[in-house]
């Protein structure tokens, strides 16, 4: 469906963001992530989308992980935002909120 | 820069689109070009370095290694396998819920192990990457990658005795030498290795039930057996070995 298409590129880039958010306050481990993303429903987040998502941003040097003890089962791996994952986030923060800014005004049929 | 030049430099970063998507993006900007004339290209259009990249974002399509090449109907096709390690880690993804992938080389579907073990509790999504394939135990990876290679004797002695065809031997001895020349210690050189032990274990299985003219279909579940234990037992190595050496480095 061409909505559907539309709508994954709307997302596109959304969640990394907030993604990078939820690990500004706290470490967290996937499952928790996907859990925290899974309860907004615009995200739409599963864990076939979160856990590339993580891998990629592990790549990109924005994350790091470790292991830690679990209550249930073996050892779980944390993520942790880097030093430059924390700048990044930053740099988003300010682009989304001009971004949001914006179209919310050409949505709301105003101009400059 | 005059618009020639302007032009050059953008085709010359367009390679990557198909002819007929680049000859239209070209069109588009000479029409610019035009309007705005030669002195204002840079601050209309920018550079032309920038132009092609939100051409290319714009027209690359999202397809990735998760999507088949083809569809033939409702039915997947695909030939990558052979070539592109990222088609081929569709066989063991555990990041990937879905049970069935597109097949990495042929037609049909194949099954995510990595999905299999995360269901049955062996593993959790993210537990796998390339850290933890770099973590196996140098030993645990010599017998993993040692497997194919003595099945692969086994299938030439079969051959050579009478017992077996050359094709079977084949089928044992061509994935091995596929496998052994991967990188060591990389997803794709487990993923290769796991591959070939499946074949070898068929062509060896195979080759032996005739002999004993038994013939059902076990020797292909074992095939399958072998080439799960191959993914998921050196991976669960290598995640302990991380385990160890990070409460190691705590304590």
């Amino acid at each position: 469906m061409a909505g559907t298409d539309h709508i994954t590129q709307l997302r596109k880039g959304t969640i990394d963001l907030a993604i990078l958010s939820l690990l500004q306050s706290s470490p967290r481990y996937g499952g928790e992530i996907v859990s925290i993303l899974g309860s907004f429903q615009g995200l739409d987040a599963s864990g076939g989308t979160v856990y590339p998502l993580l891998t990629r941003l592990k790549k990109q040097e924005l994350v790091t992980t470790t292991w830690e003890e679990s209550p249930s089962g073996p050892p779980r791996k944390y993520y942790h935002l880097t030093d430059l994952g924390r700048r990044t986030f930053v740099e988003l923060v300010d682009n989304w909120r001009g971004l949001s800014a914006a179209m919310n005004s050409i949505l709301e049929g105003g101009s400059q | 820069m005059t618009s020639d030049t302007w032009i050059r430099s953008l085709e010359s970063e367009l390679m990557i689109l198909s002819p007929t998507v680049r000859e239209l993006v070209l069109r588009d900007a000479r029409e610019v070009i035009r309007e705005v004339g030669d002195d204002n290209i840079h601050d209309v259009l920018g550079d032309p370095a920038d132009y092609a990249n939100a051409a290319r974002n714009a027209f690359v399509s999202e397809k990735t290694t998760d999507e088949p090449q083809a569809h033939l109907g409702p039915v997947t096709v695909d030939f990558r396998g052979l070539t592109n390690s990222a088609v081929r880690s569709r066989l063991w993804d555990p990041t990937n819920p879905r049970i069935f992938t597109s097949k990495i080389f042929g037609i049909g579907w194949d099954i995510n192990l990595g999905a299999i073990a995360v269901k049955l509790g062996l593993l959790r999504p993210d537990d796998y990457d390339d850290e933890a394939v770099r973590a196996i135990p140098p030993t645990i990876w010599r017998c993993s990658t040692g497997y194919p290679v003595v099945l692969s004797v086994i299938a030439a002695c079969q051959t050579l005795r009478g017992r077996s065809s050359f094709g079977n031997a084949l089928l044992a001895i061509l994935p091995t030498i596929w496998s052994q020349r991967a990188v060591p210690r990389t997803e794709d050189a487990l993923v290769r290795n796991a591959i070939a032990s499946g074949a070898v274990t068929l062509a060896v299985g195979t080759t032996l039930q005739r002999n004993s003219r038994k013939t059902n279909g076990s020797t292909t579940i074992l095939a399958g057996v072998v080439l799960f234990l191959q993914l998921l037992l050196p991976v669960r190595a290598g995640l302990k070995q991380l385990w160890r050496t990070q409460k190691d480095t705590h304590e």
